[in-house]
Parts: C-alpha cells; structure tokens; sequence
C-alpha cells in the first residue's frame, strides 16, 4: 500500500502548546484531560472542557484535527471519569478519541457512535488478530502501534489488516511492554495505567553529592550523573542498576527515538501517521519538533533529501538518537 | 546555546544586581499586580497548585526569589542568596531563566544538557513550569507596563540601553579572549578528572581482588 501523505500528529499538553503545534503544520494534534483519564497526568498539564472546546475551535479554524487521549484503564468500580471524558470529547467536537480498555472501548462505541474510535499504544496491539478484533468489535478506524516493530513489520500488519496505522516518529524509546509495564507501580505504588504517570512527580526527588546528581523514585535511587554527563528521565526503565558489581542500564539505555532519516520507508510501509510524542514537554520542544518534522515530511512529499538525522539532536534524552525497533539491528 | 532573546537580558541582569533588595521586592510585588490584569488565568492557576514555597536561584544574581505557591495572593519575594526553607529549589542563568519563562526553551532539554537544576518537591516544580508555560508572557513587557502610559518609551530605552551594553560585553569578551587563549573546558575537565579517579577507584578494586588471589594460592602452594 502507498501512502500519498503522511499525517503530522502532534503533542499538545497546553492550550498555548495546542496553538503552537497548530501554527507550527501539525496535520493533527493531540490532548487530554486534566485527570487520569490520560496517560500524561502531570500537576499543571492537560485541558478542562472549556480549554478543549477552545482548542478544538482553532484547530479546526486552521483545517487541524483534534484527538482526545482517554487511554487509561479504569479502576475497579470507578468507570465514570472514562465515560465522562469520552462524552466531554464528543461534546467539545473532537475528532477522534484515543482509547485502550475494552469498557471504554465498549462505551464509546455505544454512547458516541459517531465518534471515531483510535486504538491507543496502551493497547499494546502488535499483531494482525488483536488488531482485526478491536476492529470488529468496536468499530476501530486507527491503531498506534507499539515501538516493536520493524519497518517490514509494519508493512505486513498494514497489508493483512488494512485498518490505518500511527506510528511513533520521535520520543522515547518504551521498555517494549507499552501498556503493560509496572515497574513505576512497584517503586511508587501508583499505576502508569490506571493514575496516568509513570514516575509520578510527586515520588521523584533529586540530590547533589560529591559533584553528582542523583535521581531517585520512591525509595530506589535510579540513576547517578557525573559532571557533564547527559542526564535521563527518572523512570525504572532508564535507570542505572549494579548488578555483579557493575553499574549499566539494564532495560534501555537513555536515548531518544527519531524516525527522521526513515520517513520514506514508513511511507513505503503504507503508515498513515506519525506521532511526535512529548505531551509533558514544553511548548519550545512542540515548536522545535514540529517545525522539522514539518519541513521534513514535505521535502518527502517534493521528492526531496529528507532532513539528516541530528537536527533535534539536543532534544532528545540523553543527547542521543536511535531508529529503534525499526531497523533490529541486533536480529 | 539560547534562542535569541528579545528581553535587554544584560539590563535586567544590571539592574537586579545593583538595586537595593526593598526596591526589587517592591518591583516584584508590582509584577504580580501587573499579572493580576495581564493573565489573570495564571494566578488563578498557580494558586490551584499544591501549596509550597519555590526558591528560584539565578547563578549569576546576588538574590534568590521566593514563589508562594497554591494559595492566594500568589507572592514574589526577593530574599538573600543563602536562605533557606523552600519545599522546592529550581536554579539556572539569568538568560535561561527568562528564557524558560517566556517558553522560549525547552526545561526537559536544559534538564538532560544539566543546565537547569532542580531539587526538594519535584511535583511543585513541574506544576509550576507548565502552569508557566500555559501562557505566552514577556518580562520586559510585564516590566514596562509598570510605566504606565510611559511604557513604549521605556522599551525603546531598554532595548539602546541593552545594545550599549551588548556592546561594551563583545569589547571586554574580545579583550579577555586575547588575555586568555582558549583552552580545554574546565567542566570537560573536571569530568575527565572525576572519571579517572572512579577508574583509579575500580583498577585498585581489582588489584586488591588479584592480589588476595595470588596471596591465596600462594599460601595453597606453600
């Protein structure tokens, strides 16, 4: 399948975000909610109803799209914030809805039929049967893919399920186990899936001594930086542990994601969108990211030399870019 | 590296070093009345945040600032260098302050570079930044309102007086490259320095293993 243009999806925690990601060329953007009902509940970040309806109304002024990510999973026996946020969306004239539990799922699809329904990465859907059931039952027009796939991967489940795909362009490099890791909730006792943050703010703390900083979650310190050394996000996933008397990044390294230097190939692969990940990044890091991947995605559609990797070198954790899962270099 | 800032950086810089700390605290106080009118969404927002006392320490100002959050009214206050009793601590340059500020960079960027640090109550400092970076502010702008009718005028002061200042840095940054040659970085430096004595640290680790080894059977062939 040949993709004609590829859909620029943007981060917008902030309504002055939104408005930057809009003006900056993002096809689409997208938000959340101020609670946790997204996976971004961050002190400060997110949109109230009246915020969104604002922002729905400028974006669409400017032929943008606007996505609401509902893609936590419910608590037991608490579903009304989910089902108060999926109706809210539908109200404020949203475009689409993000979502990853079955009963929101199921819900949206009853109580906003109209609504068009978006697979979140919280799913975790990596292969053709998940996918062709969240299709069948629930109507999904779109699925964000999980940040295991190769290139060729992604090829083959477009071409066996024909739905539309959204795949991560820049962000973070995930644990590979979207949706479906707990090692925050082991050292925070707060679910990413159901609370909305992983390392949540409220258990991060950070410390100089002797010359380092230090990064702790909960009780557990995570990471130690020597004097000029790139520093990383706080999360389990990142963290530096010493094992056989050795201290390495057991799980992933602190490196960035960029699919810059590959937009073509995703374009090959029949990709319908790619998604510039950083809701709780600033409004500076949505201009900057958006900017370049705008320009770089219409040099594409010119036939032009795609931007080269390193352009938003300083904006990536660590100071480092990877391809990721897309090449598997290690197969 | 900064974007190019518009704010008459090397000004406000000048003059919060040389102004008595009453005047800089009356001057602050006269900025939170002036956001009252200006944006009054981001007190209403700072005073939804968790209750907490954010120091704000420019590297190169004699002063820290003082934000009280999560209550109203908001209050800035200017306090001496080394004080104490913040729930949380954010410090950076001036010129990246004002440039976070007014959401000119980004502070997760500054943040893996290291040149922001922040310590105490991280959820207060993230609250804090993106409630700031809600709103499109300018300091210079915010700071020449208190001129009242007079606050064009006052900008274009601003703006000459920064290009003289401007001027007379590149001369003495000039006359100092050629006083002091270039040379090695002393943060590149220092780390090089911290990272050999951690590999000093874990080679003597090792030779005490290997000794004890060699002394073990040693003592077996005896």
């Amino acid at each position: 399948m040949t993709i004609r243009y590829m859909e620029l999806v943007c981060p917008a925690g902030t309504p002055a975000a939104l408005r930057t990601a809009v003006d900056g060329g993002a096809d689409t953007v997208y938000c959340g909610f101020r609670d946790c009902t997204n996976a971004r509940n961050y002190p400060g970040l997110n949109f109230d109803f009246d915020e969104l309806c604002e922002g729905v109304a400028y974006a669409h002024a400017r032929d943008c799209k606007v996505l609401v990510a509902i893609n936590t999973f419910p608590r037991a026996g608490d579903e009304g914030p989910w089902h108060r946020a999926v109706d809210q969306a539908a109200a404020a004239g949203a475009d689409a809805v993000i979502l990853a539990d079955l009963g929101v799922l199921a819900y949206a699809t009853r109580a906003q039929p109209q609504l068009r329904r978006h697979l979140s990465v919280q799913a975790s859907a990596a292969n053709a049967p998940s996918i062709k059931f969240y299709q069948q039952q629930f109507g999904v027009r779109r699925v964000v893919l999980p940040r295991v796939l190769a290139v060729d991967e992604v090829a083959e489940l477009i071409a066996d399920t024909g739905i539309e795909t959204e795949v991560f362009a820049f962000g973070s490099v995930g644990p590979m186990s979207e949706g479906r890791c707990f090692l925050s909730s082991y050292l925070t006792g707060l679910s990413p899936t159901s609370e909305g943050a992983c390392a949540p703010a409220s258990h991060v703390a950070y410390s100089e001594v002797g010359g380092r900083v230090l990064s702790r979650l909960g009780d557990v310190t995570l990471n130690s930086f020597a004097r000029g050394e790139a520093a990383a996000y706080p999360t389990p996933c990142k963290g530096r542990y010493v094992t056989h008397g050795r201290s390495s990044y057991l799980f992933e390294e602190p490196i960035g994601l960029n699919a810059i230097s590959i937009l073509a190939e995703l374009k090959g692969a029949g990709v319908t969108a790619l998604k510039i990940e950083g809701r709780q990044r600033s409004r500076a890091y949505v201009a900057e990211v958006v900017a370049t991947f705008r320009r770089a995605l219409d040099a594409l559609d010119r036939g032009d030399v795609v931007t080269p990797v390193g352009t938003l070198h300083g904006s990536t954790e660590g100071g480092r870019e990877t391809r990721g899962a897309y090449e598997k270099g290690w197969r | 590296m900064h974007a190019q800032s518009p704010q008459p950086l090397a000004l406000l810089r000048g003059a919060a070093t040389v102004l008595p700390r009453p005047v800089l605290a009356a001057l602050a106080a006269a900025i939170v009345r002036g956001l009252k009118k200006s944006h009054p969404k981001l007190l209403r927002n700072l005073a939804g945040l968790e209750p907490a006392v954010v120091h704000v320490v420019a590297f190169d100002l004699p002063y820290r600032f003082a934000i009280t959050l999560g209550r109203e009214p908001i209050a800035l206050t200017v306090l001496a260098r080394d004080a104490t009793g913040a729930d949380a601590e954010v410090a950076a340059s001036v010129a990246t302050l004002v440039d976070l500020l007014e959401g000119r960079i980004d502070s997760d960027t500054l943040f893996f570079r290291r040149d922001l640090r922040i310590s105490g109550n991280t959820a207060v400092v993230v609250g804090l930044r993106n409630v700031l970076d809600r709103e499109e502010l300018s300091l210079a702008g915010e700071l020449a309102a208190l001129c009242g009718p007079l606050a064009r005028p006052a900008q274009r002061l601003a703006r000459r007086l920064e290009q003289l200042a401007d001027g007379a840095g590149a001369r003495l940054a000039a006359m100092h490259r050629t006083l002091h040659p270039p040379g090695a970085d002393s943060q590149d430096l220092s780390a090089e320095l911290e990272r050999c004595h951690e590999e000093i640290a874990a080679l003597t680790a090792r030779l005490g293993a290997l000794e004890s080894r060699l002394k073990r059977r040693a003592d077996k062939v005896a």
